[in-house]
């Protein structure tokens, strides 16, 4: 059985992932984004028929069972190509979207395919949704008043943090006189968000099965406060890991990353959903086997591929 | 011409170039979008995903602050107490809405689209390249180029393009291909979109934020679409 693990090869997650479905006895086929062209090429038509080449190796389509993906956030160019700033961007980019154009037409198993959790990337738009589909999201305002903002924090009684907007890498702080001088002299709209005290609960998700891990210890934002966190295995209510699995399902994604914030009193609150989440740091810490489960999701690909016209998918069981 | 028509209809019209929007103050929650403390209740947004939103934040900063922008407008253009000419789904503008993205949307709701090769393999004399980041075809790159970028090609030829407004084409006689392309872009909240279609009636691209090509039309595309605001500003 022909595993692909395409983008990024060094990411720790396509090492783990390869070489999970090694032990599981998967031919891993590499795929490394900037090899394109050179280690690797690939035809595709409309009806999910073609081959792909790598080396001297030649599959069909129908051969690969599941294409696990990390892409880099700075690909590289080919080996030996050399172009100004503009042409390089251009090759870069114009490649990025070839290889999703592939993800997405593949019949096989993508984790992920790019066009599946897309929302991530506008934290209000994703908000909206996981409230629309039941989760309990902490009440929010984005704004670029700061008229706004000092109201609103005032409703939650001092108790507010903000964040990006959208979905670039930033570190949840705490409202402060800072923020609002910053806002006041004119600034980006700007999540802001009633602070819920409380433990850090990350669930993963891969198709119908669940895996939560609690982070302790820390303040605001653990993944910036690593002194004093304490990851652990931890359970959650069946309702809240069949809504998480469901939300992903519906959004295209079999592995996904859920945050939630429990309360004191045990309430999940929903802060937002990853698409490309890090399990590595959970799952070496709780002993959750994220990775096993992504391996076997991709095994199962291609077969599922094969039924997917006649058979409908069905739901295992929660763990 | 769009702001004169809505004004003509009574409307409160104010205009941001792409540019300066990040200097609009704007308040959103689940429900609410405020912009400069007033309730839209239609958006006619000319913006595409490249576009800098951000001229008055320093240079360094420009990427970020146009990502932030846009991601708080993006639900406010979907919030229900808004019509938005367009709004998108966070797959089509985050997919750069480059024709792979709207093909890739189109297909999956069951619209006809151009068949696709992906792969320097298949491409020969007869094909066009179709690069993903342009609206044009192009001839074949050299085989080094075209494998380097999986490029995809086409044997289909642009037939037809066609605008729609509100979900209709303005073509005296559409195929039913081509009125179910106009209603699913339409039901997707792409109101005005110039489509392209192959022979077969397939759609070969959309352009959502499309150039008029003649006065005439542009005049009908704006009645078209002061009237569908003011149809659902009416509604309310």
């Amino acid at each position: 059985m022909h595993v692909c693990v395409l983008g990024d090869l060094q990411d720790l997650g396509a090492v783990y992932i390869a070489w999970i479905a090694r032990q599981h006895g998967c031919t891993v086929v590499e795929l490394p984004e900037e090899g394109l062209g050179t280690a690797w090429e690939y035809t595709l038509d409309s009806s999910g028929r073609g081959t792909l080449q790598v080396g001297d190796m030649l599959l069909s389509w129908e051969q690969i069972a599941g294409v696990f993906v990390r892409m880099s956030p700075e690909p590289s160019l080919p080996r030996g190509l050399r172009l100004n700033e503009h042409h390089r961007l251009g090759f870069l980019h114009e490649r990025r979207e070839g290889i999703h154009q592939l993800l997405e037409s593949v019949a096989c198993t993508v984790v992920n395919r790019p066009s599946a959790g897309r929302s991530n990337a506008s934290k209000p738009y994703q908000m909206a949704e996981l409230e629309a589909a039941g989760f309990d999201v902490p009440r929010w305002i984005v704004s670029n008043s700061a008229e706004a903002v000092r109201a609103f924090t005032r409703e939650c009684r001092g108790q507010a943090i903000f964040k990006a907007s959208s979905g670039l890498r930033s570190r949840v702080r705490k409202v402060d006189a800072q923020l609002i001088e910053r806002m006041s002299a004119g600034t980006t709209p700007t999540v802001v968000q009633e602070y819920v005290p409380g433990t850090d609960v990350r669930v993963h998700t891969v198709e119908r099965q669940a895996f939560a891990c609690e982070v302790s210890g820390t303040g605001v934002d653990y993944r910036f406060e690593h002194q004093g966190a304490r990851y652990a295995g931890t359970l959650i209510p069946n309702e809240l890991a069949e809504q998480c699995c469901g939300f992903a399902e519906a959004t295209g994604l079999t592995l996904a990353g859920f945050d939630f914030r429990r309360s004191p009193c045990g309430r999940y609150r929903c802060l937002e959903m990853n698409p490309v989440p890090s399990f590595l740091p959970y799952e070496f810490s709780s002993g959750r086997p994220v990775g096993a489960a992504v391996v076997r999701a991709l095994m199962r690909g291609g077969q599922r591929a094969l039924r997917r016209e006649i058979v409908p998918s069905t739901h295992g069981s929660l763990e | 011409m769009l702001v004169r028509r809505l004004c003509e209809k009574s409307s409160r019209v104010v205009v941001c170039e792409p540019r300066d929007l990040v200097d609009l103050p704007v308040v959103l929650d689940s429900a609410r979008f405020e912009v400069d403390g007033v309730q839209p209740s239609a958006v006619v947004w000319r913006v595409t995903p490249d576009m800098p939103l951000s001229a008055s934040v320093a240079a360094p900063d420009q990427v970020f602050a146009s990502a932030e922008v846009v991601s708080a407008w993006l639900h406010g253009l979907n919030l229900p107490t808004v019509y938005a000419i367009n709004r998108y789904p966070a797959a089509v503008w985050y997919g750069g809405l480059h024709w792979s993205t709207w093909h890739t949307w189109l297909r999956a709701r069951g619209v006809p689209v151009s068949a696709l090769h992906l792969g320097a393999g298949a491409a020969d004399g007869k094909r066009r390249w179709m690069p993903f980041l342009l609206a044009a075809t192009a001839p074949i790159p050299d085989a080094v180029a075209a494998t380097a970028l999986a490029i995809a090609t086409s044997a289909a030829e642009p037939a037809v393009s066609v605008l729609a407004v509100a979900g209709r084409l303005l073509d005296p006689t559409p195929s039913i291909k081509m009125q179910a392309a106009a209603a699913t872009l339409n039901e997707s909240g792409v109101i005005l979109a110039r489509v392209t279609f192959d022979c077969d009636d397939h759609v070969l691209s959309v352009d959502s934020t499309p150039d008029f090509d003649e006065d005439e039309q542009l005049a009908t595309v704006v009645s078209r679409v002061a009237e569908t605001i003011h149809a659902r500003l009416c509604a309310r």
